[in-house]
């Protein structure tokens, strides 16, 4: 976005976070859950129910740095930790219950069986799940009212393949462009306007208009751990789990480059933007399949149909159960 | 469903254009971002009947909604906010030296001394109300005050003295009243 006037780049980049939550067919908060059809397995993410700690007392410890990616955050951590059993149970609930359009009785089904994947950082919480060959995940916190909207990654278009054994796929989240990876509340919400410090400016546009991104993939055998580099230095781990890697940051830029561990090597691919919307689309940096690439051959393909129709595009999950 | 990134370009190519062709039709920054935005916000509703099968084309489209909204907003005295509402969209606002900016680069200065020619043609009330805020750049509330109307009112009249002058205005807003 490169607008001459600060008004028009400021309401722009709310077009943007808005095409993240709501997709133009999708409009309606209540249609948020409508399932798709796809010719290979059926798989969709709900992203749902993240709070972050956004309440006054937790604002006032935020510090801010000298860019959006420098931020310092309380209740947040770049390094996960093991979800326990009360925990997951806890989390279960809440995700289970975060929805209540269509697709409330699939996503209740869905969390209320044992994730593939949990963690928590800070006072998050994140689980994912994988239940009639659909794919979910949600992110719960201390806010109840910060839920994220349903991701569906791959109504934007995606083949993705399993990973080789030293290998990752480029992140479901955020391979695909707009919509992917976003984490926020499902419908934004008017910033704070009255006796807004600085700090609380920044956050209130954050809650707003989305807060957070994730990182979803699957990971090969021999893959051991795997972060996330941005360009400000700062390097978020994922959990790597049941085959799958999984990671969220509370700011709205896209890493440069990947990290994946193995038993005998470390491996760092870089990845690219792609597309008008320049944070929200990543590739593999490096030709997927390459040597010393980390990226599994995984393809992006835009959702665009000129005939106006709805989009229907193939999306199979191998390595899917735990 | 054109491509999400394509409406994207979409904004980022006209987003500007839309803004002055709005300041140039409602003499008043705020309104015309407000308009832009609404305009925006309803083409991003529309998005997924959109056919990319040229770009003249959908730029067309999207000025037929903004002709739309200007229409609305002569008509009302209020600029229309249901889409930007749904979206949860909030219109930034304009600090003093942006309005500067944004006029200037709208040739408002010109347009406002073809304005002050016209005004003859308006009725007492309505010329009264354009000179206040037009001309004199008054804000509403001072122009109600001086109105002895309510500040709703005197937007409506001037809104309504601008729709008069339309013509006089631009000639080719001729054709967008008769199309609104």
């Amino acid at each position: 976005m490169n607008q001459r006037f600060r008004v028009l780049q400021e309401l722009g980049d709310q077009f943007e976070q808005v095409m993240a939550t709501t997709p133009s067919r999708t409009v309606h908060p209540s249609r948020t859950w409508t399932r798709f059809s796809w010719t290979g397995r059926k798989v969709w993410t709900a992203v749902g129910a993240l709070s972050v700690a956004l309440s006054a007392g937790i604002v006032a410890t935020v510090l801010l740095l000298s860019s959006s990616a420098s931020v310092a955050y309380a209740d947040w951590s770049p390094d996960p930790l093991p979800a326990s059993a009360s925990t997951i149970a806890s989390a279960s609930t809440t995700c289970a219950n975060a929805f209540t359009g269509t697709g409330a009785t699939a996503n209740q089904r869905a969390f209320s069986q044992q994730p593939v994947l949990a963690e928590t950082r800070g006072v998050s919480t994140a689980l994912i799940e994988i239940s009639d060959g659909d794919l979910y995940s949600c992110v719960t916190g201390r806010n109840p009212q910060l839920q994220s909207p349903a991701i569906k990654i791959s109504d934007y278009g995606a083949t993705v393949q399993a990973p080789g054994a030293n290998q990752i796929t480029v992140p479901y989240g955020l391979q695909s462009g707009v919509g992917g990876g976003y984490i926020g509340p499902e419908v934004p919400r008017p910033p704070r306007s009255a006796s807004q410090t600085e700090v609380l400016d920044y956050l209130a546009v954050r809650e707003s208009h989305g807060f957070g991104r994730n990182a979803l993939g699957q990971a090969g055998s021999d893959v051991k751990a795997v972060s996330f580099i941005f360009a400000d230095g700062q390097s978020v781990s994922a959990t790597l789990q049941n085959g799958w890697y999984f990671a969220w940051w509370p700011w709205l830029t896209n890493p440069i480059s990947a990290t994946v561990t193995t038993a005998s090597a470390t491996l760092s691919s870089p990845v690219e933007s792609q597309g008008p919307i320049t944070r929200k689309s990543i590739v593999a940096g490096c030709q997927p399949d390459a040597a010393g690439c980390v990226f599994a051959n995984t393809t992006s393909t835009p959702a665009a149909t000129p005939s106006g129709a709805p989009s229907r595009t193939t999306s199979t999950v191998t390595n899917a159960a735990p | 469903m054109a491509p999400p990134d394509a409406f994207i370009d979409l904004y980022e190519r006209n987003a500007e254009p839309v803004l002055l062709y709005f300041i140039r039709r409602t003499f008043d920054a705020d309104v015309a971002l407000d308009l832009t935005g609404e305009t925006f916000a309803q083409a991003w509703r529309g998005w997924r009947r959109v056919r990319l099968d040229s770009i003249e084309e959908v730029q067309g489209w999207l000025f037929t909604i903004a002709r739309r909204q200007l229409g609305h907003y002569l008509r009302r005295g209020a600029v229309e906010r249901r889409a930007l509402d749904q979206l949860g969209l909030m219109v930034p606002e304009l600090a003093d030296d942006e309005i500067a900016e944004i006029e200037d680069a709208a040739g408002l200065d010109n347009l406002r001394s073809a304005l002050v020619a016209e005004l003859k043609k308006l009725n007492n009330d309505q010329r009264r109300a354009l000179q206040l805020r037009i001309v004199e750049e008054l804000p509403y509330q001072e122009v109600a005050r001086q109105l002895e109307v309510t500040e709703p009112t005197a937007r409506a009249r001037v809104s309504r003295a601008l729709r008069a002058l339309a013509t006089s205005i631009e000639p080719e807003f001729a054709d967008e009243r008769s199309k609104s």
